[in-house]
């Protein structure tokens, strides 16, 4: 036993090399004039949640590389101005490897020292200058003007918010720019002591009140990120270091810093639409202990009684959890697929079962090739992908073969599975949707659908037997989040990939010059819910497509035709003769390459597949119509 | 002055938080010569001497110390009085 874990641990320490090694390597490559080389070496430093050191020597090596020229392969460029209550110099040189870490390169302004109020309200300031798309406001505990008691803490506690909500709303009305809201780290020295949890008068509650006022007014336009419970996570006398305070002025202590920088950039991760959907789990020794087919069911490690089948359970309840937050589950395992469902159907300790997986892969393929069959059946990029195995040579594999796909760490020691895959912040979401809820469903109804597609005898009977019903409308108020959610994370379905923020959604719903439009579709097995989104701009005696994107869920259900029917419409109603519409490619939307052209479209520069623009003339060519998706009543959408 | 036994390791962290890869410092060198060594940086370098040697310096301590040199000398005293950070 003894003699198999050695190994098996120096296998594990070689598989995440330290900072020195990381930074070593990275100098090196630099040195060889290799950038890309440099750049991988590096950005696994980032994974560390604790130390400074090598946070700060990776930041002052980020910056020669960015020098040499930028990381490649970023899927993302965004501009974050952070303006806090303390120095936040070191926060905002963190936040970029933090960021480039998740694929996003940030540029980062920093307000001075304290001038948050005066640069978000003054709409000539830096900050405005600097056209930011994102505005990180940071306000230390000492920058909350609470006294010891109040009287009246309700009164004081809506002033104190009402004040920052004012600064949210002049960022809004000064900007396009999103704001991330960091919430208020209670100091774990309190007068009050215990009592203090008693006293809404004391200023340990006014300041839980006044976190949960904040998180209660951001709504689904400020982002939050919970200072309080990262603290709390890491520890709050390691948070706060008031030697360090007084010499610096810089409110978090050096070791939190890279915690701070990683939740952070894990927040715009998710605003960009960035965040993993789907975690692809291995079976043996990773839901269960041991090895189905050897040990048998009765053999398996599930269940109480057990150290090592409760960790099990209690990863197996986490990752229930995930999926009915929204997040896709998979199964890969080299196994025969018999043996990999007997102990779903039989096992009476499994907290999972089979339809709580988006897909089951059970074979002696290799995970790579099994990985790409779990992105393309779900038609998610493997980028979306995080993938779980207790096996480091398999992790080790799909690393090398497949370095878009997520690959966890995990430990050897089942219990510790939950808190490793847990601290990857992999799965923050800029906001939660009825859709994100109902997605588990809807993703076993696409399942359902693939079926009966295949029973199908044309593709005509297959789209008559969805029984597709189509709510078509202009943007509103209710449905933006979702609207904005989608825009952020469509890759496939996006002809052009403008990914428009909340606000600038929100005006062209309110310009007369803009068409906007969503669609909510359902069918005999599901209300898929909000899957797409037009924006169409008036120009001369067309209408130009300016953004037009469906979720890949229902892709290959005609729901273009629906679109471009209600298009032609609005066009006919403003007087206009045509259609324009723009391709612009990308990695990974040559799914709709040809779409204007499927569509009837003609081109008017490039060719289909380049970046090009198209024209439909309606008068000419009457209006697009869609033949096997009905128009919902009305009056029903607004359940 | 003699050479300082704490030098060689101030030297690798204040190398390595400054990003000066490839770089010798010399026991005289100011900080103020040395590229990106500001008032942050100082804080952030002097925290990190002391989580590395365990000790902890006075105010008026890290007034004291002009130079690397200095400061090494400093992070020698400090050891040699057994102080505990």
């Amino acid at each position: 036993m003894d003699a198999d874990r050695r190994p098996a641990d120096a296998r594990a320490r070689a598989e995440v090399p330290s900072a020195e090694t990381c930074l070593e390597d990275a100098n090196a490559a630099l040195a060889a004039g290799d950038l890309t080389a440099a750049y991988r070496s590096l950005l696994p430093v980032a994974d560390l949640t604790g130390a400074y050191r090598p946070w700060a020597a990776a930041v002052a090596l980020l910056s020669r590389l960015e020098a040499a020229g930028p990381a490649p392969g970023r899927r993302r460029e965004i501009r974050v101005a952070v303006a806090g209550s303390y120095t936040t110099a070191q926060l905002a040189s963190f936040l970029k490897l933090a960021a480039l870490r998740r694929g996003v390169g940030v540029d980062v302004h920093e307000v001075g020292f304290d001038l948050y109020a005066q640069e978000i309200l003054d709409p000539s300031s830096g900050l405005y200058r600097f056209a930011p798309d994102y505005v990180v406001v940071a306000p230390h505990e000492g920058a909350i003007p609470f006294p010891t008691f109040s009287d009246d803490p309700a009164a004081a506690v809506a002033a104190e918010a009402d004040r920052w909500e004012r600064l949210w709303r002049a960022v809004q009305e000064h900007s396009s720019a999103r704001v991330v809201q960091h919430n208020v780290v209670l100091r774990p020295e309190s007068p009050w002591g215990h009592v203090g949890a008693r006293l809404a008068g004391s200023r340990d509650e006014m300041l839980r009140a006044l976190n949960a006022e904040l998180a209660r007014r951001a709504g689904n336009e400020v982002l939050v990120v919970d200072c309080d419970r990262i603290a709390s996570a890491i520890g709050k006398e390691r948070w706060f270091d008031d030697r360090y305070f007084h010499l610096a002025k810089q409110a978090v202590a050096l070791d939190a810093l890279p915690e701070l920088a990683r939740h952070t950039a894990a927040v715009l991760a998710a605003a960009e639409g960035l965040s993993a959907k789907c975690v692809v789990v291995d079976l043996d020794n990773t839901l269960w202990g041991g090895v189905i087919a050897e040990d048998g069911l009765a053999g398996i490690k599930l269940g109480a009684g057990d150290p090592a089948g409760e960790a099990h359970v209690a990863f197996q309840r986490y990752l229930a959890a995930l999926r009915q937050r929204g997040i896709l589950l998979a199964v890969v395992s080299k196994n025969n697929d018999a043996d990999a469902r007997k102990p779903f159907e039989e096992h009476p300790d499994m907290v999972l079962q089979l339809d709580d997986f988006a897909t089951f892969i059970a074979n002696w393929e290799d995970k790579a090739t099994n990985l790409r069959r779990v992105a393309e059946t779900l038609n998610i990029g493997l980028d979306s992908l995080v993938f779980v195995d207790d096996n480091p040579a398999e992790r080790e594999v799909v690393r090398q073969v497949l370095p878009d796909v997520e690959v966890v760490t995990i430990p050897r020691e089942p219990a510790r599975y939950v808190r490793a895959l847990s601290q990857t912040l992999l799965f923050e979401a800029a906001a939660v949707t009825a859709e994100d809820l109902a997605r588990p469903v809807q993703y076993a109804a696409r399942a359902a659908a693939l079926r009966l597609q295949e029973n199908a005898g044309t593709l005509d009977d297959f789209y008559a037997s969805l029984e597709m019903e189509a709510l078509v409308a202009p943007f509103d108020e209710l449905n933006l989040p979702r609207i904005a959610q989608l825009v952020g994370k469509t890759n496939q379905f996006n002809v052009t990939t403008r990914r428009h923020g909340l606000a600038e959604l929100r005006a062209f719903a309110d310009d007369p010059g803009y068409e906007t439009m969503y669609v909510r579709l359902r069918d005999a097995f599901v209300d898929h819910g909000l899957v797409a989104v037009l924006v169409a701009r008036q120009d001369g005696d067309a209408l130009d497509i300016d953004t037009w994107l469906m979720s890949c869920r229902v892709i290959g259900r005609t729901v273009e035709h629906t679109m471009l029917e209600q298009l032609c419409e609005l066009a006919q109603a403003r007087g206009l003769r045509r259609l324009k519409g723009t391709y612009l490619p990308t990695e990974k939307n040559a799914v709709v390459q040809d779409l204007f052209e499927r569509l009837g479209f003609s081109c008017l520069s490039g060719v289909a597949g380049a970046e090009s623009t198209w024209e439909y003339d309606i008068q000419a060519n009457g209006v697009i119509r869609s033949e096997f998706i009905r128009r919902w009543d009305e009056a029903v959408a607004g359940v | 002055m003699k050479p300082s036994p704490a030098f060689d390791r101030l030297e690798a962290i204040v190398v390595q938080i400054l990003g000066l890869h490839g770089t010798h410092l010399e026991p005289s060198t100011r900080p103020t010569d040395v590229p990106g060594w500001d008032s942050l940086a100082n804080v952030n370098i002097v925290f990190a001497v002391e989580e590395e040697f365990g000790v902890e310096f006075s105010e008026a301590e890290l007034k004291s110390f002009g130079t690397i040199g200095e400061f090494a000398a400093g992070v020698d005293a400090a050891l040699a009085r057994g102080q505990i950070g």
